[in-house]
Parts: C-alpha cells; structure tokens; sequence
C-alpha cells in the first residue's frame, strides 16, 4: 500500500501544480470581446454610453440574443438549427396578423409553434434523423405559413407587445435589467440543476445518459422545445420593435445565431455550451455591425469585415485553449 | 423459491441469441452465487458482451431465463432500468459524458443526490468510493471529464457502479473494468470489490487479463463459440487451463520468448551501434547530467511504469518529431524531462480504437487503405485494382475473417484492432508507434499481433510500443520504464518481467541506475 501512495503523490505533484484557475470558463473570452467592442463605441460616438444611447445600441440587438439562445440549446444536443430564422419570421407574421384579430386564437398558434418545435425534436431523437436536414425541411414549412398568412410585408402589432419591448426605467435602462434576467435565469438552469446537466450531456454522449437510467428522448424534446420558447420570444420581442409583420425578416438570423453560440464558447460536438457566452456572442456578433458603421467602413465592406473579425474571435479561442492545454502537458 | 433466493443472486438458463444467421450465444446457463465474484473468459466474439447485455435486460434474448434474486424472467423480455432491480453495469466502451464536470457525472449515475447542493452530495458519495477503490486517485469534482486520462474516466466509471442508489446494490456487471487501469489501481480495485462481496454484492467481470480472473475471482466460466463450455473454480485454474478451455492452446507457445536469432541487445542508456539511431531520446538526470537513449532500426521498444507517469507523453512527443518523409530528421520535440529526436517518419495506432482509430461510417478496406492511398493512387485518383490487392495482401497476412467490403463497425474490437494495424504498417514507416495496441483484445489475437511486430523488426522496420499490460512487454527487445515522467532503468525483454517493471516503477530505480552505471 505505501507503493501506492507513492505513485499517487507522483501523479498528484503533477497534478495540482498544473491546475488552471476553473473560474475562466469559455465565456469568458466573448464576454470580454462585448466589452472590448462596446467600449470602442462609446469612445467613438461617446452618447452611447448613456441610458438612452445603451439602450438605442442593445435593444435591436435582443431578438438576435434570444435566436442565440434558441439556437444553444439545440446545439447542446448535438444538433444543429436552419430553421430557427424562418420561424422567427412566422412568429413575426402570426404577431402582425393573427393576434390583432383575435387574441386567444393568436395565443393558441404561438404554444402550438412550441409544441411544433417539440415535435420536430421527438422525431430527430426517435427516428435519428439528421437534425440539419429536418430543420432546414422546416424552415420552408415556417416560411410557406408565414408568406401564406402574410404574402407581401404589413399588418399590425398590438400596442400591448410593442410597449412591453419598451419596457424601460428611469435609471437602468431597460434592455439591461431583460438581458440580465434572462442570462442569469438561463445560465442557472443550464449549469447549476440536474436537469440542465442531463441535458448536457445527452448532446455529450446519449448512449452513456441513456445507460445511466435517462430518457435521451425526453431530453431531446425538452431540448428543442426551449429552443421553440426562445424562438417565439425573439419573434415577439421582433414584432414589439417593429411594429408590423414580415415573412423574411429572421432570414439571417441563422447564420448570426449559429456564430453567437460558437463565438460564446460552443462547440457542434454537443453538451459544450455556455449561456452566458451565447448571449455575449450573439452581442459581438450584432454590435461589430453598428462599431463598423461608426468607424466608417462603407457598407460595401461591412460584411466581409464583420465576417473577419468572427473569425479573429474564433482564433483568440482556440489560442486560448491551446495555451491551457500546453500549460497542463507541461 | 426462498432457498434460491437466499443462496443465488442470478441463475441463467438456456440463453440464446443470434444476430441474423449467426448464433452470438448459444444455450448459455450459469450461475452466480450471492457475494460471489464470477468471471467469464472467452475469446473476442465468444459471447460474452452479448450473454451480459441479455443478463442485465439491454438486449432482448431469442429463449431462455434469467433469474435474479429468485425472480424469474424470460430472456426474451428487455428491463428498461436495470438500476432499479439492483443491476448496474459497467461497458467497455466508456459511458461518461465528455462535456460534464466529474461531480455532475457523479449526480448523473446518482439520482438520490437531490436539493440545493446536488453536485457536492452526489460528489461526495462518490468520492468515499473512489478514496477506498483507488487510494490516491487525484480526481478533483471540478475536472471536465474529457480532460481526465482514459485511466481516470474509468475509475469514475467502475466507483459509480458502487456508489449506493436508492436500490440497494445486488450485482454488479463488469465488462473489462480495467482495461486501461496499471496493475496498482488493478488490485486495489479488486481488493475493494472482494470487501462488498463479503457485505452481500456479486459480481461478473469479463477481461481478458487471465491472471487478473485467477488472483481475484472465486469461479471461472469458459465461453466458446456462444456456448458457456467449462466452469472453473480460480484456485485450481491456471492461465494454461483456461486458455486450453478457450480452444487457442497452440497459441501458448507465442508467448514464450520471441526468435532467438535477434541478438541480444546491451543494457543501459545507450545500446551503442554503429548504424544511425532512429529515436534519440536524451534526458536530463537527477544530477543535471544528460543521458541518451537511442533505439535503431529492427528493435521493438517498450515503453513500462504505472500508468500516467510520462509514457504517453514520450510516444506522442515521437509521434510529433517524426519527419512527414522518409529519410528525413524532425526538428526535435520536448516532454517535460527529455527530448526527443527522430529520423524519418513515425505510423500510429491508437488503442482507443472508437475515438482515435476506426472511421465508423466507411468499410474495412477504406479504413486500411486511408494511409496508403499516396502510393495508390494514379494522377490524383485512386487506382481501384491497387487498393484491392493491397487489402487483399493485408487480410491474407492478418488472417482478417470476413469481407474488405463490411462495415468497421461490424467487427470484433480486435478484428478492428487488426484492421488498424494493417493500416499502420501498410505505411511502411520507418518507424511504428504503438499505443497500448491490445487493449481489450483477446489472447489469440493478442499473440497474432505480437508475431506481426516481430516479422515488421525482422524488416528492419522499429517498433515503439507502449502497453499497460507487463507481461506482454516480455515480446519486446528492451524495455524502457518510466516514474514521475523521467526514464528510470531499461530493461532487456527477457528480463523484463512484471515484478523488475513494478519494483522499477516505485523505488527500485535507483538501485538499478547504479548497478548500470557501475556496470559500465
């Protein structure tokens, strides 16, 4: 037995002197590029760091912080989401159309969309079905309704969902106290209870959750179905800031949402996700646009440079882990 | 009724099982007493993952009973928790979760672990069986699981089997628990699985570590071909007596000492030759002096200590010094201790066959070839009737069963294990990097690829071989062993027997060092 403990100091020397501080987790990184680009925005154009000036730069930015959030949670199943965009739109269009006339009837379409969403999921966990080809066969379905319903861009928003996305307080802006509440209680859930944790890591390694004694089916649903739940908070939050329906107007959310997750620290293998990176994510992502603008950077350009500094970010990260990894090996 | 009760946690009559035509378990019964640690031998594709996933209700059986705690089933029936009967297994291919932390893994398998601070509760109890099932096991909750060696994932995988659930543990399935454990946290695994065997907990394990099954378990039974052929109880059984029951006895002989015509090769640091070394691995000392080792071509190398003390590191730091071209010196590489020069390129085979080896989706021969296609291929595209012959060659000289065209997935793991060597060595490397290539392979297999390295050093090809099994490093023509990541002693394979390795591996080294260095 002393041999053994022998051997297990040697390995244990090793071991705690290459321990790396845990509290730098993979938000860290787009949490301080948010700061980084919004503090070079205030020194360019220094009203932005006013209230009012906060909550101008932040608040067209939320939709695109909950598709972010919609799209991590698919993500932490393994999966992957082309439709969120399309159904962001059809939420948009059922919010300018459906709603105004009748509000029950406009309710009940929206938990159906969620339970749509749920659906989806059930049939990519049970059948095994490739998530990329159900979820872009999808995003036509969410499409065609939506252009059905609302053909050419119109209709109208209730004044009751507009005034809730403008939502402010004398002090704090707004926008702030919603992002604040909305990552903390994501954040929670995800990391700090057991079912978040089960969800994990069935994105992780189904075949060991479902060993362990739990439903990977269950999981996936739950998965997808917070994905259907932030995809109609951000096409309600949408239509409140734009006052009218548009079949096409989440149309690029796609993408932007798939660079919020990866840039906050997600990874496509499954159960690597950070809620309060995917929300710093999807803030570079859309603040990048407005700093381009304020430098100046024709329009012509803005997206190729926008795309440029993605992936910058992206390589900072893997820096980063590399670095990490070199101080463990050594 | 209540007398088997009392005496038998599980009794298995008149298993059977097929897969399509062919039969993967065939009228299987045995018996596992309570308290009793039972092990099942048998060759890769005898049956016994198949006969223990049917056991423990993973698996729908075609007929037969299983019995347990005096409650019988019919084998046909699936069990969607096992858990709650009493019945926990562990798999061969690991269960964790790569992306979670080590406390939330622990609240995954524990779901008694409830309220505000789940994780530390779940944590704790698995860590009071981790202190007691591997002292010293250095497991911090805050690690992410696939930041932890193969070693240490398994070790959390065997101590949440034991952990207490909301059902009291009644048996407990091991299917190669320590297949990536050093022989230290091999027996302080079983010593603590014989302490619950004595509070009532039965056990079957399946390894293919003969020895391990004979030391530690109380009975043996022998599967061939689907069929449970032989009981043995371990006291009387030896290694010959099973592998003779295994039907692979004229295997036995492979393991004694490789052809005498290599000649013997000198001891000590460096095995001076004349011809240029392939490996030149120098190291600082314990009094800041420099040591060299070199190793040339035709030698097989093995690379020994206790698991995690600086091996895998060396064969990876030769793995990225090697040169992309033949004939070529690598810029040399770094471990924390030494440094590591190559000439000429390296192959590499992995013994984490799911994650670093097998392409899942392609075929045997796709999965050979991959390597090679530079030399198969005619202006950019691949000459097909030069692919085959070369499968064809490899299958021949592997003696691989079945169609190039199979699914990989379809294989045994050592047939897989086979085909990856075949794609290694179909390279023509100067020099093949092994890591821990035999893991989880049956014996036969095991001593066909001992033969396939010994025909690639008769080649002049050189072989680096790290394996967590001493006894199979007897195959090799030195042996180097490794304590807190510095080379502590070589040892000549004949020489090379557990006990020099173990003693080396602790405290032995110093000893050693001074009798080479007066030696010399």
């Amino acid at each position: 037995m002393s041999s053994l403990a022998t051997a297990a100091e040697a390995t244990d020397g090793l071991g705690s002197r290459r321990r790396i501080p845990t509290v730098i987790g993979p938000w860290f990184l787009p949490v301080l590029a948010a700061i980084v680009i919004f503090a070079l925005m205030v020194v360019l154009r220094p009203p932005v760091g006013t209230p009012l000036g906060i909550s101008l730069t932040l608040a067209p930015l939320i939709p695109l912080v909950f598709a972010s959030i919609a799209q991590m949670f698919v993500i932490a199943g393994g999966d992957i989401d082309l439709g969120i965009g399309s159904f962001v739109g059809l939420v948009n269009v059922v919010v300018a159309v459906v709603l105004p006339h009748n509000v029950a009837t406009g309710t009940l379409f929206l938990l159906g969309l969620v339970l749509a969403y749920s659906a989806m999921g059930a049939l990519i966990a049970v059948r095994r079905l490739p998530s990329i080809v159900v979820t872009l066969g999808m995003s036509f379905v969410w499409l065609g309704l939506a252009l059905v319903m609302l053909p050419t861009p119109g209709g109208a928003v209730p004044g009751a969902i507009a005034a809730i996305t403008k939502f402010n307080t004398p002090i704090v802006p707004g926008v702030l106290i919603v992002l604040t509440v909305v990552t903390v209680a994501v954040a929670l859930f995800v990391n700090q209870t057991r079912y978040g944790t089960v969800l994990r890591a069935a994105g992780s390694n189904a075949e060991g959750v479902s060993r362990a004694g739990w439903s990977v089916i269950r999981a996936k649903v739950t998965l997808y179905a917070l994905a259907g739940l932030f995809g109609v908070l951000a096409g309600l939050y949408l239509s409140g800031q734009t006052g009218g329906g548009d079949a096409t107007i989440g149309a690029s959310y796609v993408l932007l949402s798939i660079a919020g997750v990866v840039i906050g620290g997600g990874s496509f293998s499954g159960g690597e996700i950070s809620p309060v990176g995917a929300v710093a994510g999807a803030l570079v992502v859309g603040m990048l646009g407005s700093l381009l603008q304020f430098l100046g950077v024709s329009s012509d350009f803005q997206v190729g440079a926008q795309g440029l500094l993605l992936v910058l970010v992206l390589v900072l990260r893997s820096a980063a882990g590399w670095i990490q990894k070199a101080r463990r090996n050594q | 009724m209540s007398d088997s009760h009392t005496r038998y946690t599980l009794e298995v009559t008149g298993v059977t099982k097929r897969f399509g035509s062919t039969i993967a378990v065939n009228e299987a019964s045995f018996t596992v007493k309570r308290g009793e640690l039972v092990g099942i031998a048998g060759h890769n594709g005898a049956g016994k993952s198949t006969i223990l996933k049917v056991v423990n209700g993973s698996l729908p059986g075609d007929a037969g009973t299983v019995t347990l705690d005096g409650v019988e089933r019919s084998a046909v029936t699936t069990v969607a928790h096992p858990e709650r009967l009493g019945v926990r297994t562990v798999y061969q291919e690991l269960s964790l979760a790569p992306a979670l932390r080590v406390d939330e893994t622990a609240a995954l398998f524990d779901r008694s672990a409830r309220g505000f601070r789940w994780r530390r509760k779940a944590w704790r109890k698995l860590r009071g069986v981790l202190d007691e099932m591997f002292p010293g096991h250095g497991i911090r909750p805050d690690q992410k699981i696939r930041e932890l060696s193969l070693a240490r994932r398994q070790m959390i995988e065997c101590a949440s089997t034991m952990v207490e659930g909301e059902v009291p543990l009644s048996l407990v399935i091991l299917d190669e628990p320590t297949s990536a454990l050093d022989s230290t946290a091999t027996a302080s695994f079983y010593a603590y699985l014989q302490k619950r065997s004595a509070e009532g907990v039965s056990a079957i394990i399946t390894t293919h570590r003969l020895g391990e099954m004979i030391d530690n378990l109380a009975r043996i039974f022998v599967m061939r071909d689907g069929r449970v052929l032989s009981e043995q109880v371990a006291a009387d059984a030896t290694k010959d007596s099973l592998v003779a029951a295994m039907g692979a006895a004229s295997h036995e002989a492979g393991r004694s000492r490789p052809s005498p015509d290599t000649p013997p090769q000198p001891f000590g640091p460096d095995a001076g030759s004349d011809a240029e070394p392939i490996v030149r691995i120098a190291q600082t000392g314990p009094d800041g002096e420099t040591e060299e080792f070199t190793i040339h071509r035709g030698e097989i190398v093995g690379l020994a200590g206790l698991e995690g003390h600086g091996q895998l590191p060396m064969i990876e730091a030769i793995h990225r010094a090697a040169a992309s071209r033949p004939g070529r010196r690598g810029a040399p590489k770094r471990t924390r201790l030494q440094s590591v020069t190559v000439v000429g390129d390296a192959a590499y085979v992995s013994g984490d066959r799911g994650v670093r080896g097998i392409f899942s989706l392609w075929d045997v021969a796709k999965n050979i070839s991959i390597s090679s296609l530079k030399d198969l291929t005619a202006g950019g595209l691949i000459r097909p009737e030069a692919e085959r012959r070369m499968i064809d060659d490899w299958y021949d000289q592997l003696g691989i069963k079945g169609r190039a065209s199979d699914a990989i997935t379809t294989l045994s793991g050592g047939t897989q294990q086979k085909a990856l060597m075949a794609r290694a060595m179909a390279v023509g490397s100067a020099l093949l990097l092994l890591e821990d290539p035999t893991r989880g392979v049956d014996q036969a297999t095991k001593v066909e690829v001992y033969g396939m390295l010994r025909a690639r050093a008769a080649d002049g090809q050189c072989v680096i071989w790290y394996s967590t099994e001493n006894e199979e490093l007897r195959n090799c023509d030195r042996v180097l062993v490794f304590r807190a990541g510095r080379i502590v002693g070589t040892l000549a394979g004949a020489s090379a027997t557990e006990d020099r390795v173990i003693s080396l591996s602790f405290d032995g080294g110093e000893r050693e060092r001074t009798e080479m260095k007066e030696s010399a």
